[in-house]
């Protein structure tokens, strides 16, 4: 009895050996990533959540959200598995490139704060793309850029805020007021 | 030779006549000013619902398929107006619902919020400046507290942000208005909040991005 069970476990293992080797072959821990890749993108293996083939090459995928739109870019903060988002990238793109939201292809003109995206890292070189809404679409290849803040130089001014409206109200209520004074003062000379 | 004693001197007669003219357009110009904003008042009630109203339409537009090319055109033209609200903007906690319009001039502020020149906006990101009167809308702004929920709400999508801190800071002190590499919210307004005339100060409220996995 004890001899069946050992050996169950031995086969048990075996089997689930078998079906985790390839697995890891391409795992985000344990895929070969070129120096140029890990250099621009030292925190790769954090934000990749899988590594897929398309045309022969290896992409690791990394989700996350999009944080501003440029006019040929997009700036997104990946997501870490510590449920905290990464540092802000840059992803260069065309404005008519079309990615899948809830299903429906979408301009990244029309794409708006806070939308979960997919982009792919190529494995052996230091390119970027998003994700295309079909497939079978080609990769565009961007390079990637260091990560930096997406901030612009701000040109605000304060607005102003105060409302002339209350201003006049007191005016004529106050011409009024006088108005009336003089009314009073009139009738009693007359009467 | 002898003086007229009967009636009103010349001189008592011109003073009068003065005072009737005053009193006249004492009345006439108060009237005016209070009219003024009687209407000022009306335009901001009716402006902002027409434009809440609107908005709501626009996120459901009709369909056009059947529509001559012309009407297509004059229809997209009306939508990009600039007394059209861009978004809606939604304080739960104080019950605020207001319309936020393009730019911060004087008329969009009477009917709503406006979006600051030189700022980001709720879709593109960065840091989204809205300003609003004091004396108007943004009045209840004197109630908000730090981790109070703020939506706006686009064309596009639902934006939500909480409130992570509240400066009363000079007019001229422009720091809060800079931009931020996270998506972020900045409500402005006079301060202090009763106050006839320009106000000294602003009154700011900064939000962040309340990403939907967060909320």
């Amino acid at each position: 009895m004890r001899r069946s069970i050992f050996l169950s476990i031995i086969g048990l293992t075996a089997v689930l050996g078998g079906v985790s080797a390839p697995a890891l072959a391409a795992d985000c821990s344990t895929a070969q990533f070129s120096e140029a890749v890990l250099a621009r993108f030292p925190n790769i293996r954090l934000v990749c959540s899988e590594i897929i083939e398309k045309d022969g090459q290896q992409y690791a995928v990394v989700k996350g959200d999009l944080v501003r739109t440029g006019t040929n870019a997009v700036y997104m903060k990946f997501n870490l598995a510590d449920g905290t988002k990464s540092d802000t990238r840059k992803i260069e793109t065309r404005p008519e490139f079309r990615v899948k939201v809830d299903g429906k292809p979408v301009s990244v003109r029309n794409l708006a704060v806070g939308q979960p995206l997919t982009a792919y890292v190529k494995v052996s070189d230091p390119v970027i793309s998003l994700e295309p809404h079909e497939p079978t679409e080609p990769l565009a290849s961007y390079p990637i850029e260091e990560a930096a803040p997406a901030m612009a130089a701000s040109t605000a001014e304060m607005p102003a805020t105060a409302s002339p409206m209350p201003t006049v109200a007191g005016l004529g209520a106050l011409l009024l007021a006088f108005a009336g004074m003089l009314t009073f003062f009139r009738l009693r000379r007359q009467s | 030779m002898s003086h007229s004693t009967h009636g009103p001197s010349n001189g008592t007669r011109g003073l009068a006549r003065v005072l009737r003219w005053s009193e006249a357009a004492a009345y006439l110009a108060g009237a005016l000013l209070c009219s003024l904003f009687a209407l000022a008042q009306a335009d901001s009630a009716l402006g902002s619902t027409n434009a809440i109203e609107e908005f709501a339409a626009s996120l459901n537009p009709p369909d056009q398929t059947l529509w001559a090319a012309g009407r297509v055109r004059d229809y997209q033209a009306a939508q990009q107006s600039p007394m059209k609200a861009v978004a809606v903007l939604t304080i739960p906690t104080l019950k605020l619902e207001v319309p936020v319009f393009e730019h911060d001039d004087e008329l969009s502020l009477n009917r709503g919020a406006g979006l600051v020149a030189g700022m980001g906006t709720p879709d593109t990101g960065g840091n989204v400046g809205i300003a609003g009167h004091r004396d108007g809308f943004f009045r209840v702004l004197k109630d908000i507290k730090v981790g109070d929920l703020i939506e706006v709400r686009t064309k596009i999508k639902m934006h939500r942000y909480r409130v992570t801190s509240i400066d009363i800071v000079e007019k001229t002190d422009k720091r809060l208005l800079a931009d931020t590499d996270m998506p972020g919210v900045t409500l402005v307004t006079c301060y202090p909040f009763y106050y006839l005339g320009n106000a000294p100060q602003r009154f700011i409220v900064a939000a962040t991005y309340e990403w939907p996995s967060e909320s």
